[in-house]
């Protein structure tokens, strides 16, 4: 090993005597002392932001009603709309009267933030001051707020003395207090966020985000953008520079003929260059990477030791363009060629992937099956490019019914049966980044009978986010601030449709109900046509849908809700509070009620909860913390599956979760995979694997809602569709093994044209060319721990999943090395020189 | 000396070796025939000298013999092992023609770079760059980056390297190329010692001085042949020349001869070149200085020189002078000298290359 040792060594000296390695060492130490002063600040969530605001067009109409409603100028939002500027109040009255009127959620936060000011200093300040302005300045009011359903954090604020407040507090406590009279507009925020700051001065931008939410960026954006331009492009860019004039150097005749009369192979020869060279490129790139993860932990307090996996993740990207400049410099011997040849091959590698991505996002991303329903024997789906398609089973291949459009911005919900013949969904023009999306937004019903074209149905409330059938009788929409009901049989009349079977009536008929006043509770019983239509606005009852939630629950998104497997009742998640909803009555314009609820503890990170329930248990997930398992009854805590148990079976973060029966689920995570696991009580065990990677989604479809007895059906790889029986242990004995999972059917649709290039020749384009693009996906999941980053919050039924590549990339690199280097010892050895 | 030791003491065996570079025609027409069936051997403790004009292929031979290129016909060993493996590599001291030193190494880096090339330890790197640098003449000056080395620095430093493995044989390839004249002599002086201390040295070189001072043995390379191959004695070296022959140089007048009539070459000068009195001198010595000098009408001055093996042919020469009314001017014993060999031996190969190519 002595001399190849030698030569490495040499390799490395050679490159340190290099004027441009010292320029990049200036470089690389400026650039740390640049950064150097950054810090963090960590303070309350105390102002607006508008990424803050989920719903607007429901703030809008909450503060329109506070203005233009008599009754409700007393009220919170009353409060709030009268301590709006006067050119807001002016506009927000003509949205009360039925203008059409656009306000930007920049205003709306400034104003809301201008009271938060004036709130936190009014306490202090302002009490002195003439009863006109106070009035303005001082719109709280505690009588008022007590009819708001305040979150614990500001009951225990409230009940603080003003005096043992910091300004901090106090500025947090109005933001709480105006969250509380605005509900179901604000997305669920943490109490703390932090602050960038630079040499102790705060950074002057309105950027403010929780710790959690810092630490992904950091981990998921930063640092893989670091290692993808600084790392991955200037300084390997450097090091091809500086270490493009090795092997032409060592050809020179002098020195290569007494290197090679020296016992040494020469492909050994070769490769101990070739480490040398990696070798000088490991030295830049540790100082440089220590350097960041040191300021990263002293300065912003992320001690994340996995970002030094980006050191050799940037040695991996230099090698790549390295084994190149090599192989060229073996070949023509010119420094200048070396370099041209790994430019050349930078070009191709960044080509291949722009070409992959824009046929990956135009081509195959909106043909991603995203839901599915099954009615009948038709199977329906909702695509990645906001598009309804039926599988044609006798031409395998799927008809759509609603084009798919790559980069649509329309929002198709994912579809639910309502009979044998029927199927129901909605889309929502606008709606993938809007819940509230633009135009009217109506029920579409797909019926048999009309060759499944869409029909208009019921108008749907505002904002509607998920259809979910109750039982046969009932289909509750879920949007940002309610839970709302309405029949089946509504659905399918208003469409033209009859229904199949209209299930018994106990008290009043469905027309009773269309008749009868929606709502009365909460549109505050005096209603004119307008002011109807403010509520409508803001996602409250329409004709049709009747709003089922208890007075005492407010939804703040991001919700989740689940129907209990085989029961009327439903199980709500929202604001970290798990709440299970019954029936007072059995008409349908009753409230439900609150039967049982739990607080979750709160999750260090904000990750988007996962909800399932069968008769027995609940499980609930969220991100990488312990499943949680709560008896369905009581919503008692009986258990949880620890993080590291599961990740050790299941990996990836959960995406979906289903009750297939009493104990076993179905878990999709964003690994790709799906799992089966059984709930033991006290803990969760893993019950089977289904045999398909790269999952999309998954429909179980139950053959009777009271046995376990049913078909999951799976679409994977981006379209196909497997069918799957599930043979579940008995009930009798509980440590069942796995359960026994057998492949029914399987369907690959045909594919287009594009979609065959994108298989074949892009596809033989990626494997033939190194992806060192995507080495930046290997960085993400290596620094953050993770395979997978699950993104959109709140949307549950389209959460968008990164699923870094890990090996892929990896193993691509090293066969494109090691073919290199082997081309370039057999070329070495055979050359006569 | 038996089979076995004459084995035993080789350190250079060739036999027919043979290298075309192919030219990358299609048809093959610019292939080079480097080397055409060369032959040699040399043994342990000599010094053997390879002398030829450039495109000899002198570099090739050496190339093959350290591995750096492959031959296309014959074979060549070192130490009895094949020429080029790592085996034979590791007992020879190369010092390639013009040796270059990375820019960043001083003289004591790149001694032990190339020090642990060999697979020496550091020990060992440490003690033999002390006592090379001292031999070499830069002992003051290891510390210098290289980038300040004069040639003649360099080469020595060249032959500092060579010599760091005490390898059994040490391959020199034109070692005195562009050095001044001290830096020669301090080159040489290196070599004698090494030959006194019995090394086997194979030098290349075309400085013909160099190699007559040098080497005990020598073979003479033209057109990717070996022309000759012996102990420099029997090739006009210092030492040559059997003690029963007899080198002289005459200068002689005869009165002019009548051309014969019809004979078509009466007016050349060669025509009347006396060759029949030289017929008892040694077959082919015969060398004519120049043309013949007419001194007066009637008399011709000519100056030769030619080899006899008796005092009694050379009497006869100078009696059958005498007897053609002719006067001898002066007469010289005469030595080969190396040089005479080497351009003998030279331009009879080109001429042969000519009268190939011109009957191709």
């Amino acid at each position: 090993m002595r001399p190849y040792l030698a030569i490495i060594t040499d390799s490395f000296h050679s490159a340190l005597a290099s004027r441009v390695l010292w320029a990049a060492f200036l470089a690389i130490w400026i650039l740390l002392l640049a950064l150097a002063p950054i810090g963090l600040r960590e303070d309350y969530t105390t102002t607006f932001r508008w990424f803050d605001i989920y719903n607007g067009t429901r703030m809008k109409a909450l503060l329109a009603q506070g203005i233009v409603d008599p009754e409700s100028q007393d009220r919170a939002i009353g409060r709030i709309a009268a301590a709006m500027p006067p050119e807001m109040q002016r506009q927000l009255r003509r949205v009360g009267e039925g203008d059409e009127v656009r306000i930007q959620l920049s205003l709306l936060t400034d104003a809301l933030n201008e009271m938060i000011e004036s709130d936190a200093a009014g306490e202090t300040a302002a009490r002195d001051q003439d009863d006109a302005d106070g009035q303005k300045k001082n719109w709280y009011d505690a009588d008022v707020w007590s009819d708001t359903v305040r979150l614990r954090e500001l009951r225990a604020l409230d009940d603080t003395p003003d005096e043992e407040l910091s300004e901090s507090l106090l500025r947090r406590r109005s933001r709480l207090r105006l969250e509380a009279a605005l509900p179901g507009v604000f997305e669920s925020r943490s109490d703390r966020s932090v602050l960038l700051t630079y040499a102790g001065l705060e950074f002057p931008t309105a950027f403010q985000i929780d710790r959690p939410q810092f630490e992904t960026l950091f981990n998921q954006f930063v640092i893989p953008l670091l290692v993808n331009w600084l790392l991955g492009l200037v300084l390997v860019f450097l090091g091809v520079l500086v270490t493009a004039s090795m092997i032409p150097d060592m050809l020179q005749t002098g020195s290569l003929h007494l290197l090679l009369s020296k016992p040494v192979s020469r492909s050994a020869l070769l490769i101990s260059k070739f480490i040398g060279g990696c070798a000088f490129v490991l030295l830049c790139v540790t100082q440089l990477v220590l350097g960041l993860f040191l300021i990263a932990g002293a300065r912003l307090d992320v001690w994340n030791v996995r970002i030094l996996w980006c050191i050799p993740v940037a040695v991996v990207i230099f090698a790549v363009f390295f084994s190149v400049s090599v192989l060229a410099g073996l070949k023509w011997r010119s420094a200048i060629i070396s370099i041209a040849a790994a430019g050349a091959l930078a070009a191709i590698c960044m080509v291949v992937g722009v070409i992959g991505g824009v046929i990956d996002g135009r081509v195959v991303a909106p043909d991603r099956i995203a839901a599915m329903t099954v009615a009948g024997d038709d199977l329906f789906a909702v695509t990645g490019g906001s598009g309804l398609v039926r599988m044609d089973t006798d031409e395998s291949k799927w008809l759509p019914l609603i084009e798919s459009q790559a980069g649509s911005n329309d929002r198709v919900l994912p579809p639910e049966t309502l009979d044998a013949d029927h199927v129901m969904t909605a889309r929502i023009r606008n709606g993938r980044f809007n819940p509230f999306g633009s135009g009217p937004l109506d029920l579409i019903v797909l019926a048999r009978g009309d060759d499944w074209k869409p029909q208009p149905s019921l108008q749907l409330p505002t904002a509607t986010e998920r259809l979910l059938p109750i039982d046969k009788r009932y289909v509750a929409a879920i949007n940002s601030a309610d839970l709302l009901l309405t029949e089946r049989s509504s659905i399918l009349e208003a469409a033209g449709e009859k229904p199949a079977e209209a299930p018994e009536s106990d008290e009043s008929n469905a027309a009773d109900d269309r008749t009868s006043e929606p709502n009365r509770e909460r549109a505050g019983g005096s209603v004119s046509s307008w002011l109807r239509s403010l509520i409508t606005m803001q996602g409250g009852a329409t004709e049709s849908f009747v709003s089922i939630l208890p007075p005492d629950v407010v939804l703040s998104p991001p919700t989740r809700v689940t129907n209990v497997h085989g029961e009327r009742s439903l199980v709500l998640l929202t604001g970290d509070r798990v709440q299970r909803l019954e029936p007072v009555g059995s008409s349908r314009s009753d409230l439900w009620q609150v039967r049982a609820k739990t607080e979750l503890t709160r999750a260090t990170q904000r990750a988007a909860y996962v909800i399932a329930a069968s008769k027995q248990w609940i499980v609930v997930a969220q991100g990488d913390s312990p499943i949680r398992i709560f008896k369905a009854d009581t919503l008692e805590s009986v258990g949880e599956w620890e993080s590291a148990a599961r990740e050790d079976i299941v990996s990836g973060t959960p995406l979906e979760l289903l009750a297939i029966a009493d104990d076993l689920f179905l878990m999709r995570t964003s690994s790709g995979h799906c799992d089966v696991i059984r709930v033991t009580g006290t803990t969760i065990e893993h019950a089977g694997r289904l045999p398909v990677d790269e999952v999309e989604s998954i429909h179980w479809h139950a053959k009777d809602a009271d046995e376990p007895v049913g078909q999951l059906i799976v679409a994977h790889d981006v379209d196909r569709v497997s069918w799957f029986s599930l043979e579940l242990p008995e009930q009798s004995s509980q440590q069942a093994g796995e359960v026994v999972i057998r492949a029914d059917a399987s369907i690959t649709p045909t594919k287009s044209i594009w979609r065959w290039v994108d298989a074949y020749v892009i596809g033989s384009l990626e494997l033939l060319t190194p992806k060192v693009l995507q080495l930046g996906d290997t960085t993400a999941a290596m620094v953050s721990g993770s395979d997978s980053l699950v993104m959109g919050m709140g949307d549950p039924a389209a959460p968008e999943v990164i699923r870094y590549q890990i090996a892929g990339p990896l193993v691509s690199c090293g066969v494109f090395i090691a073919v290199m280097l082997l081309i370039g010892c057999v070329y070495f050895s055979r050359s006569d020189y | 000396m038996s089979r076995s030791e004459a084995d035993h003491n080789s350190i250079i065996a060739v036999d027919r070796l043979e290298k075309t570079y192919r030219g990358g025609s299609f048809l093959r027409r610019g292939d080079i025939h480097a080397l055409r069936g060369v032959s040699l051997h040399a043994e342990a403790g000599q010094v053997f000298g390879l002398l030829g004009p450039n495109g000899a292929g002198k570099t090739t031979l050496i190339k093959i013999l350290l591995g750096v290129i492959r031959s296309t016909g014959g074979s060549a060993s070192l130490f009895g092992l094949p020429a080029g493996c790592t085996a034979a590599r590791a007992r020879v001291g190369y010092l390639p023609e013009s040796l270059r030193v990375d820019r960043h190494h001083t003289a004591r880096s790149a001694l032990r770079f190339y020090g642990k090339l060999s697979r020496l330890d550091s020990p060992t790197i440490a003690r033999r760059s002390d006592e090379l640098l001292q031999i070499v003449g830069l002992a003051g000056r290891d510390r210098e980056s290289v980038k300040r080395f004069s040639k003649g620095m360099l080469q020595r430093l060249g032959l500092a390297q060579a010599l760091m493995h005490d390898p059994d044989l040490l391959i020199l390839d034109e070692p005195t190329d562009g050095l001044d004249p001290v830096g020669r002599s301090e080159v040489r002086r290196v070599l004698e010692r090494l030959r006194d201390a019995g090394k086997t040295i194979f030098l290349n070189s075309h400085i013909l001085h160099e190699v007559e001072l040098v080497c005990t043995h020598l073979a003479i390379m033209a057109g990717g042949h070996v022309l000759a191959a012996g102990p420099i004695a029997d090739l006009g070296g210092p030492a040559s020349g059997r003690a029963e022959q007899i080198a002289v140089e005459l200068e002689f007048e005869l009165p002019r001869r009548e051309p014969l009539m019809g004979d078509a070459s009466a007016n050349e000068v060669g025509a009347e070149l006396p060759l029949d009195l030289f017929a008892p001198a040694h077959a082919d010595s015969l060398v004519w200085l120049g043309d013949p000098v007419v001194i007066a009408d009637s008399c011709s001055r000519y100056q030769c020189r030619f080899v006899c093996d008796q005092r009694a042919e050379l009497d006869e020469i100078v009696d059958r002078i005498r007897g053609a009314n002719g006067s001898l001017i002066r007469l010289l014993p005469h030595r080969h000298s190396l040089e005479e060999t080497f351009m003998r031996l030279v331009q009879a190969q080109d001429q042969v290359a000519h009268e190939q190519v011109t009957v191709l």
